[in-house]
């Protein structure tokens, strides 16, 4: 955990070192009061900069915590690219087709049993399908 | 008293029950707004006398609002930007197995917020407007401060964190086009960046699928055995005191915010849950954030709180208070009545039928809220994993509806992976969702009062007196905390 939070900080304060030199790109020749539209953005970043450099000492001063790679790390994991994959696709299949198929796969991640998992799949993408297309004019 | 007759003919009760079926689902199914729902609705309308019209917007707006606080408490995830604050305590009861509680509070508050603050509008409609309308740029921009200021209050544990993510939010807002001089900052030529990153999908991103993540990577059987209890709906008269106090500030506090345009139910829910917290004492206080009473009932008072003030500004002044009643005036005008200080001399029976019709839907959301308690909690005795599958895909197409945009997906998707490291790793995720809401508020009055002023540009916040007050209060909110913690470790160390 603590090699964690001190890489999330570091990545947010090399992240955000960048997008301050970005701030130097904008136009910033009618500015009002010395108050142009990189004020804001430059404000926020030094203190998020400030903010992590904090954070990342706070975090050095914490006791080592290993993370377990547990089964149930392995199955987000799986998860979560499934739901990368069905976002990817999204809107270049029918939806009926990609919402059907991934979640059966999801379900089928998640341990359910076969039959079930299909059946809800159709259901709820059938029913979703209907209640966004005809409910709410929204194309899918 | 014709506008009585009008009010409980057959027609309008129908229209009524109608909008409020609509607006159940419309306000529980997250990515939709009642905004949306409204919008699409309206020209339903352009066939019914406006009696019914409105009677079917008016209850679809109310419960909407009260109907996106049901998967705030059952999943974690808000209907809506309204009832992000829900989450809060809302969540926790579930877990701790008070579903069906937590959803009566959220029908009770919910509907007494909207009549309390229907009746301040019927009372002092005139004064609270003019109130409103002497909001400039300097007092905006003192309100987002204040609004900001709750940082702290709804950071949890450390306050480092909830600052820290705080200002990711608030540095988000700027991406897009600047406010004032339209200047493309951080879209790296990109044309779905121009208009900004949309606050819902990160919404629906950080607390649904953030939570569905967290809940697949921790033991499901752990959490399922918790949930299953649904418990009472109706508090008891003990629980009712103890939220009668954040019930009661949260109705004249949301009513006024309401009242002031362009703030709404987002704002409001969040102010009130964190003075609600400051005036908790001892053992309540702590309560805040792990399932309070009093923390739940006063996000849902203000929820629907807001409504009266948002219809204040709308019939006195013929401004939107909040998106919604910029369409109702569109509604109206199609009517062929326009909105503002003539409508009550020209049209006062029209006037008495909102004020009616906004007093039924209020009672109409207790009245489902309570006898539709035990069937939505019912959610929670499915297999959880058939809950996950539903909220991803719930998340999915209520993020594409938005604007139709796959990019939009993209964000929520992006920012379920922020909510599931942020949780574990305990950042808040209320502050950032605080900072994305005032963010272009803050900086777009800030740089209008500074342009408005040129002689002696920064002290126009300090001479107008409702922005001194509300950076007074500011100043108190971000200092009282930390000179009571310093009195705690003086007064423990002695």
């Amino acid at each position: 955990m603590k090699k964690l939070r001190i890489g999330i900080n570091i990545t947010i304060f090399i992240i955000c070192a960048y997008l301050f030199r970005e701030t130097f790109q904008f136009n910033n020749s009618l500015n009002q009061q010395g108050v142009g539209p990189s004020f804001f953005p430059r404000v926020l970043l030094a203190i998020i900069m400030l903010l992590t450099f904090i954070e990342i000492f706070t975090s050095l001063k914490m006791r080592k915590e290993a993370i377990p790679i547990t089964s149930s790390g392995k199955r987000l994991t799986l998860f979560a690219l499934t739901f990368l994959v069905f976002i990817s696709l999204f809107n270049t299949l029918p939806f009926l087709v990609i919402s059907v198929g991934f979640l059966f796969i999801m379900g089928i991640i998640l341990k359910i049993k076969l039959l079930p998992s299909l059946l809800f799949s159709i259901i709820l993408s059938i029913s979703v399908y209907y209640i966004f297309t005809q409910g709410f004019n929204i194309i899918l | 008293m014709a506008f009585l007759s009008e009010i409980f003919q057959l027609g309008t009760i129908t229209f009524i029950l109608i909008g409020s079926i609509l607006g159940l689902f419309i306000g529980a199914l997250p990515g939709l707004t009642a905004t949306m729902g409204i919008a699409i609705l309206t020209p339903l309308t352009f066939w019914l006398p406006p009696e019914q019209g409105l009677a079917m917007l008016i209850s679809i707006y109310c419960t909407g609002i009260f109907a996106s606080g049901i998967p705030a408490i059952l999943i974690n995830t808000p209907g809506t930007p309204a009832s992000m604050a829900t989450t809060f305590d809302g969540y926790p009861l579930t877990k701790q197995g008070k579903a069906g509680l937590a959803l009566g509070i959220n029908a009770i508050y919910s509907g007494l917020g909207g009549i309390i603050s229907t009746i301040f509008l019927i009372l002092l409609a005139q004064p609270i407007s003019s109130f409103a309308l002497s909001f400039g740029a300097p007092e905006y921009f003192a309100l987002a401060i204040f609004g900001l200021s709750m940082m702290i209050g709804i950071s949890g544990k450390s306050i480092t964190k909830g600052l820290l993510t705080g200002f990711i939010g608030l540095f988000i807002a700027t991406i897009g086009l600047d406010p004032i001089m339209s200047t493309p900052r951080f879209t790296f030529d990109q044309s779905a960046l121009y208009e900004g990153i949309s606050f819902i999908p990160i919404m629906i991103g950080l607390f649904g699928v953030g939570e569905i993540f967290n809940q697949v990577l921790e033991n499901p059987q752990k959490i399922e055995k918790a949930k299953q209890k649904i418990g009472r709906i109706l508090p008891s008269r003990k629980e009712h005191k103890e939220m009668g106090k954040p019930f009661a500030m949260s109705s004249i506090v949301s009513t006024f915010i309401g009242a002031i345009p362009g703030a709404g139910g987002d704002i409001a829910s969040i102010v009130t849950w964190e003075q609600s917290k400051r005036f908790a004492k001892g053992k309540k206080k702590e309560e805040y954030n792990n399932g309070s009473l009093g923390g739940l009932a006063a996000t849902c008072t203000a929820n629907n709180g807001v409504i009266g003030g948002a219809f204040t500004t709308m019939l006195t002044l013929g401004l939107p208070g909040d998106a919604v009643t910029a369409i109702l005036i569109g509604s109206l005008m199609m009517y062929g009545l326009q909105p503002g200080p003539n409508l009550f001399m020209e049209s006062p029976d029209i006037v008495y039928t909102i004020f009616g019709l906004l007093l039924i839907s209020n009672i109409v959301v207790i009245v489902v809220g309570l006898f539709g308690a035990q069937l939505f909690s019912r959610i929670m005795l499915l297999k959880q994993e058939y809950i996950w599958i539903s909220v991803i895909l719930f998340s999915v197409v209520g993020s594409y509806a938005l604007n139709n945009s796959v990019f939009d997906v993209w964000v929520m998707f992006i920012s379920g992976l922020i909510g599931l490291l942020f949780r574990r790793l305990d950042y808040p995720l209320g502050p950032l969702i605080l900072g994305l809401i005032l963010g272009p508020m803050a900086e777009s009055n800030f740089r209008r009062a500074l342009i408005n002023n040129h002689e002696q540009p920064y002290m126009i916040f300090f001479t107008t007196p409702i922005s001194l007050i509300l950076l007074g209060l500011a100043l108190l909110t971000l200092l009282v905390p930390l000179i009571r913690k310093a009195f705690n470790k003086k007064s423990e160390a002695a």
